[in-house]
């Protein structure tokens, strides 16, 4: 079997197979971008491979160059990681067809869950409760409006062709179809490859739980319990944990047994994920995501399991080594996702070079990174930084020893999300564990302005004495010492904070 | 601009913040960036870094700007009377780097606030910036298919009257 591994990604996943790799015994080869040169899963794999170019299209998407780079390392596998070429058969079949192993599910698995629209039948055949909407995909506005009409609205447009909330739309009447259906359409095209969009009935509050899925060639599929992503924005996920607080045993057998069956419908093999929308009325299936999942670490913590090495063991032909033991968790684990977004400026993009990273420590606490102290984090690839991951005996543990984690977490040089998720482990509403995917929308406080006043003197007092300590000589010390000592405001200074942010408020689309 | 402005005294044992007094101690660590700040025995971990008007210092993961001006500087500033010389701050500017995907204003067009004026592409998601206030469209000066830098003016509006 394959001794040596390369890894068709970059960032935080492709350290986490590399790990995953060094572990099993095996070799690793990362391949990178002309901008990624110094990035830490380049020097920390046992080979890398140019790639070259920048964006995506030029280097982590181009299928050619990850081809050659594995032929001319020897490797006899192929990890992908999670987005770029993870979802794409294309893909796994030309890695196969290159008499290499694609660490992942089939070809024909990737294709049928790919296609949302070909997914919904097939799931709905197989028993699987599926939410409301179009038959297939639509081809144009005009055909849409009747399809939403019998739908009801709220209405969303997906693309057919991939997840990961790209291309996805919202729409409450006729108008608004009408004026989200061309941007849908083209960031499909632009996300995928492929401008098919079709709707569905939007479900208003529902909670967003999904399943891990394990099946090996052997013919086994397990799942492993749940995982409770409903914190997300634009589709987009930030805190996940595992359980969720609202699962109870009854309930997960029943779910897991159903996503057991969604994988097998597809043939399944090698680790996924199969998506719900649940809501007071029951469960709908929502996708499967054929790939390793970027918050595959809470179940991992819970599960006593490492899902990277199974996927590869797996690929090497062999049976599930993990055996559900009631399939029962043990104690409770959150994952924030650290990401390079300004979460007080509407999520802006933000750019640098990481400086003065200090990295949580102590029981309990997990770090996947893509980054090191002196990384450049630039705007071509996704903004996922890290995820820092704790586990804990119960939720109410796990929740404080990640408000310890996140306050001794610290990266300097861009924006991060670290301060939405500081808020969100102080919240009401989370604390007790009553959430839906519009949790974001639902508490605006949480991506305010606001400044502990101790903050405040901290801030004031630093600014003035670092001043101070940057001036020149010792004159103006010595004036500065005259000045207080002739009675105080000769030579006070004055600190302006501009709390405002400084550029225009950045909106998003409706959606 | 509704910044904060505070009054920052230097005393022997610390700072005389808006009239209260605070013992301060400052501590840096070698080579380590960033410094360690006492005030009345409670201990903040800051990064910090220079900035045009003063200093840049990120707490609690936040980042927050800090002008720093002696009772002189401010003085001459308050004589000279220079606020803002750099234009209104109504106008749309970028707030990332991205690629203008569609325009959605035009010359002369009356606008509500909130109403969308320019679609900019970003990390593969489209962002609709809308407009801050009512009124004017003067000029636009991007087509679909630019590349835009943080901070280029987008759009900017006819000054009101006065």
């Amino acid at each position: 079997m394959f001794e040596k591994i390369l890894i068709a990604n970059r960032g935080e996943i492709a350290v986490r197979v590399i790990h995953a790799c060094r572990e099993l015994g095996l070799g690793s080869v990362a391949v990178y971008s002309d901008v990624d040169r110094q990035t830490p899963h380049v020097l920390l794999a046992d080979e890398a491979v140019p790639l070259g170019g920048a964006s995506a299209a030029e280097s982590y998407l181009n299928v050619e160059r990850l081809l050659e780079a594995a032929h001319r390392t020897t490797a006899g596998a192929v990890h992908p990681g999670y987005g770029f070429l993870a979802e794409n058969a294309r893909f796994a079949q030309a890695v196969e067809d290159a008499g290499l192993v694609f660490i992942g599910p089939p070809a024909s698995a990737i294709e049928a869950m790919g296609d949302k629209t070909a997914a919904r039948e097939r799931m709905g055949a197989a028993g699987v409760p599926v939410i409301p909407g179009s038959d297939g995909p639509l081809a144009s506005i005009e055909e849409a409006l009747p399809v939403a009409v019998q739908v009801g609205y709220p209405v969303m447009l997906k693309a057919a062709g991939g997840g990961g909330g790209k291309g996805m739309r919202t729409a409450s009447n006729p108008t608004e179809l009408e004026s989200v259906f061309e941007s849908a359409v083209r960031e499909a095209r632009q996300a995928f490859g492929d401008d098919r969009v079709y709707l569905e009935r939007f479900l208003t509050g529902p909670r967003h739980i999904e399943f891990q899925i394990l099946a090996d060639a052997l013919g086994n599929t397990i799942h492993l319990g749940e995982r409770e992503c409903s914190i997300q924005r634009r589709h987009q996920k930030l805190v996940e944990e595992s359980p969720s607080p609202v699962v109870d045993p009854a309930t997960r057998a029943r779910m897991g047994e159903v996503a057991v069956r969604a994988a097998e419908a597809v043939g399944y093999r090698s680790a996924g994920t199969v998506e719900f929308l649940v809501d007071e009325e029951g469960f709908y299936f929502l996708e499967m995501n054929t790939r390793v999942q970027v918050e595959h670490p809470v179940t991992e913590l819970i599960m006593g399991i490492d899902l990277v090495q199974e996927q590869i063991r797996i690929a090497q032909g062999e049976g599930i080594l993990w055996r559900p033991d009631g399939t029962q968790p043990a104690g409770h684990a959150i994952e924030c996702r650290i990401s390079a977004e300004d979460p007080l400026h509407g999520f802006l993009p933000s750019a640098g070079r990481v400086k003065g990273l200090r990295i949580p420590a102590g029981p309990g606490v997990r770090w996947d990174a893509g980054i090191e102290e002196g990384v450049e984090v630039g705007l071509h690839y996704d903004p996922l930084l890290a995820k820092l991951i704790v586990h804990a005996r119960t939720r109410d543990a796990a929740i404080a020893r990640m408000r310890r984690a996140l306050g001794d977490l610290r990266i300097g040089g861009l924006a991060t999300t670290i301060p939405f998720h500081r808020a969100v482990m102080e919240e009401a509403d989370f604390l007790a564990g009553e959430y839906s995917i519009r949790y974001i929308e639902e508490h605006p406080g949480l991506t305010r302005d606001t400044v502990p006043a101790d903050w405040r003197d901290a801030l004031l007092a630093a600014a003035v004495l670092l001043e101070e300590q940057t001036r020149d000589g010792h004159t103006a010390t010595a004036d500065r010492e005259n000045g207080v000592a002739k009675g105080g405001l000769s030579d006070w200074q004055r600190a302006v904070d501009p709390w405002q942010r400084p550029v225009p408020e950045w909106t998003h689309s409706p959606e | 601009m509704g910044d904060d402005i505070h009054e920052v005294e230097r005393t022997g044992e610390g700072v005389r913040i808006d009239g209260r007094e605070l013992p301060v101690e400052l501590v840096h660590q070698s080579d380590e960036p960033g410094v360690h700040l006492r005030i009345n025995d409670r201990g903040y971990s800051l990064l910090n870094e220079r900035s045009e008007a003063g200093w840049r210092i990120q707490l609690g993961g936040r980042y927050f700007d800090i002008s720093v001006e002696d009772e002189r500087t401010h003085a001459i500033r308050e004589l000279t009377g220079d606020e803002d010389a750099t234009g209104s701050s109504r106008d749309l500017r970028a707030p990332m780097p991205g690629l203008v995907v569609k325009i959605l204003a035009e010359p002369g067009q009356r606008v509500d606030a909130g109403a969308g004026l320019v679609v900019v592409e970003a990390m593969k998601m489209e962002n609709e910036l809308k407009s801050e206030g009512p009124g004017v469209i003067a000029t636009v000066y991007v087509e679909p298919g630019q590349a835009v830098n943080r901070g280029d003016v987008l759009v900017t509006f006819e000054s009101e009257s006065g």
